[in-house]
């Protein structure tokens, strides 16, 4: 006979949390199923929205999305905005345990490429003031990213910063479950590129199902600086 | 450079800046204003300051600069170098800030070159996002010998994106003597021209044909046929006006060197080359200076142009109207008048759709489109008193009554409408309803030299 499954553990306050188990979840996006430990059809496992659904990667304000002249793949200029929500897949009673959130530099191609000149458009940063909270920032300087940066209040000056690769990682990081019955979890973030250069970056999600180490990661993002 | 910063401004970050409206549950949306649009909303308080006097200097005018990072709005801001913002940037300035995912306008409350520091007077102090760990620039604002939070000159770089100064026309002088090279940017030195003319006051068009000369020459020089064109049509528009508005003061003399640039620019491209790549706009601009200065035949030529580039440009009906009336052609009149309050009635109309279509709680927005309607609307006014005047002329008198009642239910607090029926009526032989318009309008009239003429003309009627 099957443990019951733990109780849920609270969200983790970095989270942008959604009520309710629909929001933010477009019909007909895809989800993830790549990945180490894949999971049995019919069994629990996390279902994570893909960045190559619509409005899931976008644009920095007034930055170019540029074409890679070999496949004309998207190439966004100084970053990008991303989204992409953890659920339960419905499949069986035992919760998911996500356990960290990462970013991998593929390739990183250093220098200024005239292929990938560009200048943002001014008219397109409109001012309007304030930080936003729970949603992360890592900044990527050539091979190397910088833990990824939470604000949690910004009048009250709270920041938290990851203490490893892991965006999860932090001072009082708890951990994230999803279970059958759970809320949806958006997750927002931007990743910057700050030294010159092209770069293929993915996340990749480590997270847990009935005592099973599992990973996944997103596809290719290419990003470009010349700043 | 003038120092814009206020005492309310400090009073109020004295006592902890505005409530952030963000903090709201559910918080109005904010218009999206560029650099540009508040550069022109500054500089539209600037000019009416200067009409209630207000604001005595009269050679002040707003200038938006944009970091060469940025692709710029070149029509109305002028793009430098990056480095070159830090010369630019004084106390008073408003000043747009990026990390890349926050933007934000702030307030520049001191620059000091010899520490290479700038301190920022902010609106919402306790969360403005220079501070450390607030942004993704690496950007540590602290306070420095009491003053606001300040960033170092490196900092500054990555984070600014543009300010708005208020200066005078020599700014950009000075600027072009500390960086002689920019007078060879014939995109820059376009800009700085179409800012000058941008201002919409015929004494910035001197200065702003200095620039739009070298930029039409440096154009020429590097074989850019296209900025070459612009800059010697816009040379053209503020050759025209600066030469026409000095003439006005009854210096005959002193419009000469403008008179024969804009010859010898006519020698060198041809005037028609020149005009036909003018928008309305411009047309109008000259024909209202030329109208202004007495030279009723060139300013109609220049809207007659205007009109057959754009039939439904409301502006160009109305000056037409004008010059028209000064003509004695009064079925021209009519015809344009008429015209011009159909054009302007539907103006309104879409305004007010406009209006109505944004959020309840965007006063700004709406306070901003009220004031456009407000001014349409005492355009329109005008415009009726033109009709009135080309259908009396024409001894239409049904139709006159009628565009002075439109006036009237236009603004029924002044007198210019019951001015004009007094007069109506008076034609007629009707001296009892003339009479009492002329009361109506002596009940509404505040002006004491109009108030006596009033008076006269009431007299004279009397029995």
């Amino acid at each position: 006979m099957a443990a019951d499954p733990p109780p849920d553990p609270p969200a983790a306050v970095a989270f942008d949390r959604v009520r309710g188990r629909d929001m933010n979840v477009h019909v007909g996006d895809r989800i993830y199923h790549v990945g180490a430990g894949e999971a049995q059809p019919g069994t629990p496992d996390l279902d994570i929205t893909s960045l190559e659904n619509p409005g899931r990667l976008r644009p920095l304000a007034g930055h170019p999305v540029l074409a890679r002249p070999a496949d004309g793949r998207p190439v966004y200029s100084g970053g990008v905005h991303l989204s992409f929500t953890l659920s339960h897949n419905g499949a069986g009673r035992a919760s998911v345990l996500v356990r960290g959130l990462s970013l991998e530099i593929v390739r990183f191609v250093p220098g200024a490429d005239p292929d990938y000149a560009h200048r943002p458009e001014g008219a397109a940063i409109i001012g309007a003031g304030i930080v936003k909270p729970h949603v992360f920032t890592v900044s990527l300087f050539g091979d190397e990213a910088a833990p990824a940066r939470w604000v949690v209040d910004a009048a009250a000056g709270q920041v938290r910063t990851a203490r490893s690769a892991n965006f999860f990682d932090t001072e009082d990081a708890q951990l994230l479950s999803v279970s059958p019955e759970g809320d949806v979890e958006e997750v927002r973030g931007t990743i910057l590129a700050q030294e010159e250069g092209l770069y293929e970056v993915r996340l990749a999600w480590d997270y847990s199902v009935k005592g099973e180490d599992r990973r996944r990661v997103s596809e290719p993002i290419l990003l470009y600086s010349d700043d | 450079m003038i120092q814009a910063m206020n005492t309310f401004e400090v009073l109020l970050q004295a006592r902890g800046g505005f409530g952030y409206a963000g903090d709201d549950p559910d918080p109005r949306p904010l218009p999206p204003t560029t650099l540009g649009d508040l550069k022109e909303s500054f500089e539209g308080g600037l000019q009416s300051a200067h009409r209630r006097r207000a604001q005595s200097i009269h050679e002040a005018l707003y200038f938006a600069f944009y970091s060469d990072r940025f692709q710029g709005e070149p029509d109305r801001c002028i793009t430098v170098p990056r480095d070159h913002l830090w010369w630019l940037v004084s106390a008073g300035d408003t000043i747009l800030l990026s990390d890349r995912i926050t933007h934000h306008y702030s307030f520049v409350f001191d620059v000091d070159r010899d520490t290479g520091r700038v301190s920022f007077l902010d609106q919402w102090p306790d969360r403005f996002f220079l501070k450390e760990g607030l942004n993704a620039a690496g950007v540590a604002a602290i306070p420095v010998d009491g003053k606001p939070p300040s960033i170092t000159r490196k900092e500054f770089r990555r984070v600014a994106v543009g300010l708005i100064t208020m200066d005078t026309p020599a700014l950009l002088e000075d600027y072009f003597d500390e960086y002689p090279d920019q007078r060879s940017d014939a995109a820059q030195c376009l800009s700085c021209g179409l800012s000058l003319l941008g201002a919409q006051k015929d004494r910035f068009a001197r200065p702003a044909a200095l620039h739009l000369r070298r930029s039409m020459r440096a154009a020429e020089a590097r074989g850019d046929p296209e900025t070459a064109a612009v800059a010697a049509g816009k040379l053209y528009v503020a050759l025209t006006v600066a030469g026409l508005s000095i003439r006005r003061w009854n210096e005959p003399l002193a419009s000469r060197p403008f008179d024969d640039e804009r010859s010898s620019l006519c020698a060198e491209r041809g005037r028609e080359e020149l005009l036909s790549g003018l928008a309305p706009d411009d047309l109008c601009r000259m024909g209202n200076a030329a109208g202004r200065a007495g030279e009723v035949a060139m300013a109609r030529e220049l809207f007659d142009r205007a009109v057959a580039l754009d039939a439904t440009h409301e502006q160009a009906r109305w000056l037409r109207a004008i010059a028209r009336d000064q003509a004695g052609e009064p079925e021209g009149v009519v015809h344009d008048a008429a015209e011009a309050v159909r054009l302007n009635r539907a103006g309104v109309a879409a305004l007010e759709a406009e209006r109505d279509g944004l959020d309840p709680r965007d006063r700004h927005g709406r306070g901003a489109i009220d004031a456009r309607i407000a001014s349409m609307k005492e355009r329109r006014g005008e415009e009726y008193v033109l009709l009135f005047r080309g259908r009396a002329a024409l001894e239409r008198w049904d139709e006159a009554r009628s565009a002075a009642e439109d006036l009237i239910a236009l603004d029924p607090d002044r007198s210019e409408g019951f001015k004009r029926l007094a007069f109506l009526e008076q034609q007629l032989g009707r001296l009892t309803e003339a009479r009492a318009c002329l009361q109506e309008a002596l009940q509404r009239e505040t002006h004491p030299a109009v108030r006596q003429a009033l008076e006269h003309a009431l007299a004279e009627i009397s029995p």
